[in-house]
């Protein structure tokens, strides 16, 4: 039997608290309320909640201190504010410390409950994060610890081949020490004399002979990186950042949407999917290219679309007569394609306009957003959140992510530079 | 070779499965189902219609995939978007001159409702509750396909080098 889930109530006002008991307890929840901050600090301290609702203003110890508090000490925690002094500026004052959502007063039952199913939901979706990151950072601890960091360990190239007219893929000679990556994490690779760039690993993580990255030539260092050949050496320090949530998907349907070069961050992701199939309720791959000589992966696109198993499609935004599947942007497939949106995982990679409008049209088929997984690449340069190029927020996109959820991921859209 | 398959259920059941009439009222299904004149099939590569041709059918696709198309001197014909199952092709037929504006060519084996759309606005004329469902519909459909077309203006999978 799951044990119930724990909520916490800060707020000076009685009237609020006791409202707030009665709304939930309906709910198979076990509710704790405190009056103050140091007490909420006290209780969260003691009973670890799942979800904690913290009154802005009050006497004593303010919200926003509580709040601070809250997440210095348990980094999982799942705050959501109260306030009768709802602005945008406080609002967004309490996302930056750490608030999942905020909640203005007055508020109808309805919209107090719809908050703690969201606050939960986003808790799940936390620890599940946490745990899968733990695993990463198990599994692949920094080969370069030794040395700092910031170290690159040399790598040999054993194998560079074309994947389209502006993207090529290397295959690496694992450094030493290297104990594998999870889907979704990325290496920063340096081009000795020229500099570094963070990219995915594409390869599969079961492959421990070799490993994959999948660069497209859009500058100096990753053009540089492009041109490497068999036998010359780069650079390699990682693997950094969160892993897709392939255990939290586990059960569930899986919807994977790709566009362009966002194919390569999946690519993992869907090895590990295929291999653990049965983990899985229904697989689908939705892949989006300008055109088929745009298209990655072409050939092992085909051995999945094989099975019987996975529902794979494949639309390009241009084609000529000779193409015999779909045309289109990549969101197009997504109000017909057939999943449980109840329950499924959403994982979608490409650039952010694509990501943007692909949850949308997710989200508009009634997946939650806390179940909608992006990966996004901002500037990152140092991989460990020390040099803050690819800060957003609150949030370091090397440290924190690159896969982040939704719920997060919406606010870093809004961020149009870092 | 185009044709109707004699074995399929009468034309007003294969309507009604239509999402084109999904949440119209029965005695709308009913007035759309009298301007159904055929099931139509097609084969791989048959040309449904040619651009400036005279645009007198709204085709309700329920089966295959269509192409539309723009001839592209030099390189056959380009491909400018995809209909399937379900998808509603055309609505020249709604607005003048009443011609069709690109090329539909069949993808694979393709079956189609064939629906007289002269016959069709005249009785969205007439009854205009009944209008105002095909025209929201095919409102909709002409809404989706814009925002699609935005985005593949929009080149979203990254800048070309």
């Amino acid at each position: 039997m799951q044990p119930r889930q724990k909520i916490l109530v800060i707020d000076d006002e009685e009237v609020v608290l006791d409202s707030c008991l009665a709304m939930l307890a309906s709910g198979d929840y076990e509710t704790t309320t405190a009056t103050d901050g140091e007490e909420g600090l006290r209780l969260a301290a003691e009973i670890s909640p799942d979800l904690v609702f913290v009154d802005l203003k009050m006497p004593g110890l303010p919200g926003m201190e509580v709040l601070e508090r809250l997440r210095a000490a348990d980094s999982t925690s799942v705050a959501i504010v109260i306030t009768g002094y709802a602005t945008v500026s406080l609002a967004v004052e309490a996302m930056k410390r750490g608030a999942f959502d905020f909640l203005p007063k007055p508020f109808t039952p309805d919209e107090f409950r719809e908050m703690v199913r969201r606050g939960l939901e986003r808790r799940v979706e936390v620890l599940v994060q946490a745990r899968e990151r733990a695993v990463a950072q198990a599994a692949g601890p920094l080969p370069g610890a030794a040395a700092g960091p910031m170290a690159p360990i040399p790598c040999r190239v054993l194998g560079r081949w074309e994947e389209t007219h502006d993207t090529v893929s290397l295959a690496l000679d694992p450094p030493p020490g290297w104990r594998g990556f999870r889907p979704g994490q990325f290496n920063m690779l340096y081009a000795f004399g020229i500099g570094e760039s963070a990219i995915s690993i594409s390869g599969d993580p079961a492959d421990e002979s070799r490993l994959l990255h999948t660069i497209r030539k859009v500058g100096k260092v990753t053009e540089s990186l492009a041109s490497l050949q068999r036998g010359d050496v780069i650079g390699v320090r990682g693997p950094f950042g969160t892993p897709w949530p392939l255990g939290y998907a586990a059960g569930r349907d899986v919807v994977v949407v790709a566009g362009g070069i966002g194919l390569a961050p999946l690519r993992p992701a869907i090895h590990e999917l295929l291999a653990n199939r049965d983990h899985y309720n229904r697989v689908l791959i939705l892949i989006g290219a300008r055109t088929s000589a745009d298209l990655l992966y072409p050939e092992e696109i085909q051995e999945w679309r094989g099975r019987f198993d996975v529902d794979l499609q494949v639309t390009l935004d241009s084609a000529t007569g000779g193409w015999r599947g779909r045309v289109g942007v990549v969101t197009t497939l997504i109000p017909r394609a057939e999943f449980d949106a109840d329950q499924a995982v959403g994982m979608v990679v490409g650039p952010e306009i694509m990501m943007r409008f692909a949850a949308a049209e997710l989200l508009h088929r009634g997946m939650s957003p806390s179940r909608l997984f992006v990966s996004m690449e901002r500037n990152m340069k140092c991989g460990i959140g020390l040099c803050g190029h690819c800060q957003v927020g609150s949030k370091f996109v090397c440290r924190d992510g690159a896969v982040f959820g939704y719920d997060e991921a919406e606010t870093m859209f809004q961020v149009r530079e870092v | 070779m185009a044709g109707q398959d004699q074995n399929s259920p009468p034309v007003a059941e294969l309507l009604a499965a239509h999402p084109f009439v999904v949440g119209m009222e029965e005695a709308q299904v009913r007035r759309v189902a009298e301007c159904v004149s055929r099931v139509e099939q097609f084969s791989t590569d048959q040309v449904i219609f040619r651009s400036g041709g005279v645009a007198r059918i709204l085709y309700l696709l329920r089966r295959g995939d269509v192409a539309l198309e723009v001839p592209a001197p030099g390189s056959g014909s380009r491909i400018v978007g995809t209909l399937h199952a379900g998808d509603a092709l055309g609505w020249s037929w709604l607005f003048p001159p009443y011609r069709w504006a690109f090329d539909a060519r069949a993808m694979g084996p393709t079956e189609a409702l064939i629906i007289e759309g002269e016959k069709l606005r005249e009785y969205a004329s007439a009854d205009h509750e009944l209008g105002y469902q095909v025209v929201w519909r095919v409102a909709r459909e002409m809404a989706d396909r814009l925002q699609a077309t935005r985005l593949q203006m929009l080149d979203v999978y990254g800048e070309r080098p």
